[in-house]
Formats: structure tokens, C-alpha cells, sequence
């Protein structure tokens, strides 16, 4: 049986998740938390295999809560719940080592599909996220980004580029004569890289940002 | 510029005063000091080492017998009795007044006798002057001689003499030794012979190293100053060309300084008269010179100025510059000594007159003024004429013979007075233009913080313009879009069979025109395939659980589309979003193709085509579809694009023709 942990504010909508989860085979009804600290103090004694995450939560950002679940449980998925696909924060989740997102949606409806797609390593990928994927990984170029070791390989931008011209995983997959699933695939790999990219990223600049003050650099 | 102070300070300002006093104490004893070092100085009576003053080791020579030698240099004394054939002079005798016909070698024997008390002495014979060179004879032996003693003879008529006598050359003590002097000079020009001594070295060692310091080391010191500082001075001028008292005033300088090489050099690079005549020339343009500086600085300084007076000033400069070009040219045109000295003494003459006027002017402006500058300048002036006049007196005397030339040393305090003063005019000037340009500085970055205040009051103001531009579109958007929508949800799900398949739909669409209206506000865009592949990727689930696959098909690559805002964005996406739902909703269909193309226009502009055609039937019977044509067509008209819908079976084919650039007239209609 899988620990699902639904952090969302919205009574009305986490119900409604809670009785669509319930229904997948091999699930148990979810915990649901309506605040960021009520997770974060659920997370303190307990294992979720999936987390799904609001990001507009009333206390605190819903990356606290992903960046505490993914730290303490690299092996569990988190997916981001929202209503619009808003990129922006969807970036953000993501950097902060969410594994894709849900869109609040009538596709909802195949949330087990979704979920079983998470599991295999596969998320949702919208064109406008994979351009901005494409800029964050050209701008590393740019001389004061952090040193990586995780570059995207051609394969996985050629991916990021299907994607970001309006392609489906399907014909991406076709297109690179691949199978959908070593699509899902690369595009799970994309996310590791940009969640570890940005972790390396922050501890980089905050090293930068402690050598200029003469303090010793983290390790 | 530099206004003159008034002495008579205000109560208020005793510190300034005092400083006041304190230069004019300063300049008192200035003039003093010059003063007491010129009486110190040997003056036209030689401080000649006389018997009296230094015992009885040398003897002071006073009486010659001189007899002509002709134009040929010769090379023995004359071995007969000169008292048969001599003149008896007295020294220093000029032999070039008293003996116009004379050749260029003349013969001088003195007669002296051999102390006693010389055995165990250094001895020597020292020539104050002579005209120009000299070789000795002491008892018909050679003793030696200065000078270049043939053409072209050099000018030793200002370097005093020193030779040494070995005592072996003498007659035992008690007798008589005949000394004979061939002197050498320019046929007409001065020459002759000082009165000259005899005897004990260190007397006369000291006597002609004081003559030598002051006549030939300190005039060539004097001369290099006052060359540097009339150089300095013109320098200053170069920079500030307007100022005409530099300029004069350098140029003063520099000739001075030049012409009073005349005293040093002794190996002439011009024929002798010439080299004279410039020597002269040389002076009058000093004073000439030296009296326009006066002009301007006294106009420039003198409160006082009215136009009567600048009339006055004019008339003046004619004179100085008649001056300046008349006797330079005279003095050329007269053909030997004899007329360039008749001329001189006229342009001596004048010249002296022209600096009594000027330093008249220099005292009359340093009373009226009465700053310590002025008052400096005045005093040097007045020692300056004191020894120009001993000067014009040493060189208008046919007689005269080793004096000594005064005006270079005078002339120094005079230039470093002025010097000072016009160095101070600069630096005030100087001053005061930093502060201009500070001043002006400021007023640049005030001018600029205004301009930056502006800028951004004027951008404060079109944001909130855009902000509202931005709220009605979202308004009107919604109000014809998502409210038209959620309305007739609203009327079916009141009806009371209501057709929940139906309804459902028309959420659908809600929720598809919130998305799409969420996507273009979003949007940074500028390239269609991101925006219309975005709405693809929203499309494409739904149109798929509908029984329709949504096929994409794009060019690579496909140019940006500058022109395409978030406010372009949504018009683009509602009429793709339009087709795609007339497509799903009344074609019945089973494929949907969105394409987007390169293309081109009937006139050659390129163009993007955005395209989407279905397999179906067509949809001409159905009322809300032509409704949503007529929408489609407004707004490809508010997008300056050509829209044309193909609606013949089979399928229907929605082409849009976006411009790749807008021209102006397109951005106004717009």
C-alpha cells in the first residue's frame, strides 16, 4: 500500500483528490494536511511514497514542504498540484526537487495513469516549461552561474525541444525513434539535473557570497 | 581677471593687511638687498689691487707707449727702442677714438721695475681689459697670449686678463723690464687697453676672478634666467593666447636674454658689425617690447581706464611700434662703426626715453594702486633705469674701457617681479575656471537628476497607462468570453432535464478560455510556435478523448514575430482556439491538423500561416460557428492579419497570414 500525503488548504478540492486517490488500486485514503507546518510536522515521524503539494498555502511556501520531503526521502515522488500550469512557480517547485506537476483539471480523471506514469518516471511537461528549461540550461554559460557536472546531454535536449515546439511525448518519441517511456524517462533525468542544479547553484552562490565576506566556503 | 587689491583694506580684514605689510617689508628690503649688492660691486673705478691696498708686492701701470703694427700680425716684438717711435698714452687709452686710421695691431710698452721683494713670490700680470686680445712680451720673450690673435679675432673685450710671469723673465731687482702688449681688435670698433698691473699672483688671482664672476659667469647665468623665464612665460601664453601681457612680456624676455649673450660669446658666427648692430637691435627691442607689456598690464590693472585714455593708448603703441621697426632698420642701413654709432645715439637716445616712460607708467600705477605687486615691479624699474643709464653713459663714451655693464643684473629683479606677478594673474585665472567648471558640474548633475526625475515620473505614468490598457482588455475578454460561457451554464443547468453531457462542455470551455487567457498574459513570447504548441499541448487530451487526434505540423524554423504582445497573444490563440472548436464541435471530424508555415504574400512580404484544417464536413449550417467565423475575422483584423476560410468539402481549411514585420501604418491602425 502507498503513503500518500496531500497537503492542501482547500477543503473542497482536497476532499475531492482524497476520493479520487482512494479509489486507485493499491492506495490508501491519503493524510491531508491544510497547512505547510502541519506537513512538515507529519513528515517529522512518517514516510509518504507520494506527496501531492499545493504551492499557495496559507502559512508557508508549499517548496518548504516539497524541499523537507524530498531531503529526507530522496526516494519519494512529489508532484505539485495546480490549477493553471503557472510556470513560473512550477519552476520553482521543481527546482526545489518536486518530480512534475498535476494540473486541477477534468484530466484529473486519470489521475492513475498520472500517478503510474510518476512512479515509472515519467511527469508532465508542458512547451513553455521546456523553453525555459532550454534558456536556464543555454544562460549556464553565463560566467557567474555555479560550475556543474550536469550538463543536459544532446538526447535530452533534443526531447526538450520536441516538447517546447508543441509535440507530444508520442510524437517526440517517433520523431527520435525512441519509446515513449525512455522519453518519460529523459524528461524525469531533466528534472533531477535542474533540482540538483539548483541546489548546487544556491550552495555555490552562497559560498560566493561567504568568501567575500572571508568567511570559510560550505564543503 | 586679476583685479588689483587696494591696500587701504576694510576695517573687517586686518589678517589681510597684515599679510600686506608683510610683502611690502619683504619688498623694501628686496630692493635694499639689490641695492647694497650692486654698490658692492666693483663699479667703473676697478677695485684694481693698487699698492697701497696691497702692500708694495704689485704695481699698477698707468702710462704706455703705443705704436701701430699695421694689418699683419707680427711675429716678434719690435726690436728698436719704442720711446723713438711711440705715443705716450695714459690707460686705459682707446685707441680706436684718438687713432681713427689706425690698423688692427697695435704695439703697447710699459715699463716697470723688478721689486725686490718678488724672488720668492708668484707673480703675474693681470689686464683688467682689453680690445680684444692680447699677447704678451716681457723683455723681448714671449709670454703668451688670449685670444684668437688673427681673423676672425674672437671678442675678448669683457673677459679680464691673467697671465703668469716667471721671475726668471726678469731683470735682476732694481732694473728696468720693458712689458710689450700686442693688442688685436676690429679696424673702427673699440679697442685699446686698461690700465694693467704687475706683481704678487694672489691680489690679482682674486681681483680678476671677481671681474671674470661678474662679467662673463653672472651675465651668462643672468642671461639664461631671463631666456627661461621669458620662455616659461610664453609657454603660459600658448595656452591662453587671448592674454596679450604674457605674450609681450615673454617675448621682452627672450630678446633681453638673447641679445645679452653679446657680453659672453667671444667666437662670433656673424661678421663683427652685424654682430653688433644686433646686440643694439637687440636692446631697442627690449624697451620696445618691454613698453607694450607696460601698456596692457597698466590697462588691464589700472582702474582707472576710460576711452580718453584708450585714444591716449593708442597713440602710444604707434610710437613704440615706429620704434620697434625705425631703428632696427636704421642701424642696418648705416654701413660701418662710425654711422651705426651716430645712430645709436639717437635710438639710445629714444630708447632711454621709452623707459623712462615706461617705468613712469609702472610707478604711476603702483601709486594708484598700491598693491605689493605693482609697488615691486616699480621699485626694479627704478633701479633698472639707474643702471641703463650708466650702461648708455659706458657705451656713448668713446673712451671708456672696462667698465662694467650693469643692466643684466637689473634687469633680473625687474623680470622676476613681473614673472611672479603673472604667474600669480594665471594661477588666479586658473582658479577661478575650476571653479567655473565645478560650478558647472554641478549644474550638469542637477540638470541630470531632473532629467532622470522626469523620466521616471513619465514611466510611472505609462505603466499605470499600460496597467490599464492591460485591465480592460482582460475585462472585455472576460466579459465576452468566460462570462458569455459560465452564463449559458448557467441557463442549462436550470433547465430542469438539463443535459449534463452539454453542460460539462460549456465548463469545458470556460476552463479552456480561463487557460488561454492565463497563457497569454503569461506569455513573453515572441515566437508562434511556442504559443500555438502551448495551446496544443492544452488541446491535444481533450480533442483525443473526443475520438480526434490533433495533428502539428510546423516549419523549422519559423521567424519571431516582434510585434506579437500578450494583448496580440490572445487574439492569435482565440481564433486558433475558435477553429479547433468549430473543428471538434460541428465538423464532425476525425483528424484536426494544426500547421504553422512559412509563407508569402500576393506582394512578396513574408508571412507566418497558421493553419488548421479538418477531414469533416464543414460547418456552414451551424449559426454559433458562423458567429464565431465573424469573431475570428475581427480580430485578424485587429492583428493587421489576413484571415481566409476554405469551408468547402471536403473538410474545412482556416488559414491565418500573420505578417513576419509590421509597417508603421500597420502598428496605427492597430
Amino acid at each position: 500500500m502507498e503513503q500518500i500525503l496531500l497537503v492542501e488548504d482547500d477543503a473542497a478540492t482536497a476532499d475531492w483528490l482524497a476520493n479520487l486517490l482512494t479509489t486507485l488500486p493499491g492506495s490508501q485514503r491519503p493524510v491531508i494536511c491544510s497547512t505547510a507546518q502541519a506537513a512538515l510536522d507529519w513528515l517529522q515521524h512518517n514516510k509518504p511514497d507520494i506527496v501531492l503539494a499545493d504551492l499557495g498555502l496559507p502559512d508557508r511556501p508549499g517548496t518548504d514542504v516539497i524541499s523537507a520531503a524530498t531531503t529526507r526521502y530522496p526516494e519519494c515522488d512529489v508532484l505539485v498540484i495546480t490549477v493553471f500550469g503557472d510556470e513560473a512557480h512550477v519552476l520553482a517547485a521543481l527546482a526545489a526537487g518536486a518530480s512534475g506537476y498535476l494540473v486541477k483539471d477534468a484530466s484529473l480523471t486519470n489521475m492513475e495513469e498520472h500517478l503510474a506514469h510518476l512512479r515509472t518516471g515519467g511527469s508532465p511537461m508542458t512547451p513553455r516549461i521546456a523553453r525555459l528549461l532550454i534558456r536556464k540550461y543555454q544562460g549556464k554559460h553565463l560566467p557567474t552561474t555555479a560550475p556543474h557536472a550536469n550538463e543536459l546531454s544532446a538526447r535530452e535536449t533534443e526531447v526538450l525541444t520536441g516538447i517546447a515546439k508543441g509535440f507530444s511525448y508520442i510524437e517526440v518519441a517517433t520523431a527520435l525513434a525512441v519509446s515513449t517511456n525512455t522519453v518519460r524517462t529523459h524528461i524525469k533525468r531533466i528534472y533531477q539535473k535542474l533540482s540538483v542544479n539548483s541546489r548546487s547553484e544556491a550552495v555555490y552562490e552562497y559560498n560566493q557570497l561567504q568568501t567575500q565576506r572571508g568567511h570559510p566556503p560550505l564543503q | 581677471m586679476a583685479t588689483p587689491r587696494s591696500s587701504r583694506a576694510a576695517p573687517g580684514h586686518t589678517r589681510h593687511s597684515l599679510r600686506q605689510l608683510a610683502l611690502w617689508a619683504c619688498g623694501l628690503l628686496w630692493a635694499l638687498a639689490t641695492a647694497g649688492v650692486l654698490a658692492a660691486m666693483p663699479h667703473n673705478t676697478d677695485s684694481h689691487p693698487t699698492t697701497g691696498a696691497h702692500g708694495a708686492g704689485v704695481l699698477q701701470l698707468t702710462h704706455a707707449l703705443r705704436s701701430d703694427a699695421g694689418d699683419v700680425r707680427p711675429v716678434q716684438a719690435p726690436a728698436a727702442d719704442p720711446s723713438a717711435t711711440g705715443q705716450p698714452v695714459d690707460l686705459p687709452d682707446n685707441w680706436d677714438s684718438t687713432h681713427s686710421n689706425g690698423g688692427a695691431y697695435v704695439w703697447y710698452t710699459l715699463i716697470f721695475p723688478t721689486l725686490d721683494r718678488w724672488g720668492d713670490q708668484a707673480l703675474g700680470i693681470y689686464l683688467p681689459s682689453v680690445g680684444m686680445n692680447a699677447e704678451l712680451y716681457v723683455n723681448g720673450l714671449r709670454l703668451g697670449s688670449f685670444g684668437r690673435m688673427e681673423e676672425p679675432i674672437t671678442r675678448n673685450f669683457y673677459t679680464p686678463l691673467l697671465f703668469q710671469l716667471p721671475y726668471g723673465l726678469l731683470r735682476p731687482p732694481g732694473q728696468d723690464n720693458q712689458l710689450q702688449v700686442l693688442v688685436v681688435g676690429y679696424p673702427k670698433h673699440r679697442n685699446g687697453l686698461g690700465p694693467l698691473s704687475v706683481g704678487d699672483m694672489p691680489p690679482q688671482r682674486t681681483a680678476w676672478l671677481w671681474r671674470g664672476f661678474w662679467q662673463n659667469t653672472g651675465t651668462l647665468i643672468s642671461s639664461v634666467l631671463t631666456i627661461m623665464l621669458g620662455t616659461y612665460v610664453l609657454m603660459l601664453w600658448a595656452r591662453e593666447r587671448s592674454n596679450a601681457v604674457f605674450g609681450w612680456f615673454g617675448i621682452a624676455a627672450l630678446v633681453w636674454g638673447l641679445r645679452n649673450l653679446n657680453l659672453v660669446i667671444t667666437e662670433l658666427p656673424l661678421s663683427n658689425l652685424l654682430w653688433s648692430k644686433l646686440a643694439v637691435i637687440g636692446a631697442v627691442g627690449f624697451v620696445a617690447f618691454f613698453a607694450l607689456f607696460t601698456l596692457r598690464y597698466c590697462e588691464f590693472s589700472d582702474p582707472q581706464a576710460t576711452p580718453a585714455k584708450d585714444r591716449a593708448h593708442r597713440l602710444q603703441q604707434w610710437a613704440i611700434w615706429g620704434f620697434l621697426l625705425v631703428a632696427p632698420i636704421a642701424l642696418l642701413l648705416s654701413e660701418d662703426f662710425e654711422t651705426s654709432r651716430s645712430v645709436f645715439k639717437y635710438v639710445g637716445f629714444f630708447g632711454i626715453a621709452l623707459t623712462c616712460w615706461t617705468q613712469a607708467k609702472l610707478s604711476k600705477l603702483a601709486w594708484r594702486v598700491r598693491s605689493t605687486e605693482t609697488v615691486m615691479i616699480a621699485l626694479a624699474g627704478v633701479v633698472y633705469i639707474a643702471l641703463m643709464l650708466n650702461d648708455y653713459t659706458v657705451t656713448n663714451d668713446q673712451h671708456s674701457l672696462g667698465q662694467y655693464y650693469l643692466r643684466q643684473y637689473a634687469a633680473l629683479p625687474l623680470f622676476l617681479a613681473v614673472g611672479a606677478m603673472l604667474t600669480r594673474r594665471y594661477i588666479a585665472a586658473l582658479e577661478e575656471t575650476r571653479k567655473l567648471s565645478a560650478s558647472l558640474q554641478t549644474q550638469v548633475r542637477e540638470q541630470h537628476d531632473l532629467l532622470v526625475h522626469n523620466f521616471e515620473q513619465l514611466r510611472l505614468v505609462e505603466r499605470e497607462q499600460a496597467q490599464a490598457m492591460e485591465r480592460e482588455r482582460l475585462m472585455r475578454d472576460l466579459h465576452d468570453g468566460l462570462g458569455l460561457h459560465l452564463l449559458s451554464a448557467m441557463v442549462q443547468a436550470r433547465t430542469p432535464d438539463a443535459d449534463m453531457h452539454m453542460l460539462s462542455s460549456t465548463l469545458q470551455d470556460c476552463l479552456d478560455e480561463l487557460r488561454v487567457a492565463v497563457d497569454s498574459l503569461a506569455s513573453d513570447e515572441r515566437d508562434p510556435v511556442a504559443v500555438l504548441g502551448t495551446l496544443r499541448f492544452r488541446m491535444a487530451p481533450r480533442m483525443e478523448a473526443a475520438g480526434l487526434t490533433l495533428a502539428w505540423e510546423i516549419d523549422d524554423p519559423i521567424p519571431e514575430l516582434s510585434w506579437l504582445d500578450p494583448h496580440k497573444v490572445l487574439h492569435l490563440l482565440r481564433i486558433v482556439q475558435e477553429a479547433l472548436t468549430n473543428a471538434m464541435r460541428h465538423s464532425g471530424a476525425t483528424q484536426v491538423t494544426m500547421s504553422v508555415r512559412n509563407g508569402r504574400e500576393a506582394n512578396g512580404q513574408a508571412t507566418v500561416e497558421v493553419g488548421v484544417c479538418d477531414n469533416g464536413t464543414g460547418f456552414q449550417h451551424h449559426t454559433s460557428a458562423g458567429h464565431g467565423l465573424s469573431n475570428m475575422a475581427v480580430r485578424a483584423k485587429s492583428l493587421g492579419a489576413h484571415l481566409r476560410v476554405d469551408n468547402t468539402p471536403p473538410g474545412c481549411r482556416v488559414v491565418l497570414s500573420l505578417p513576419v514585420s509590421m509597417g508603421p501604418l500597420d502598428l496605427q491602425t492597430v
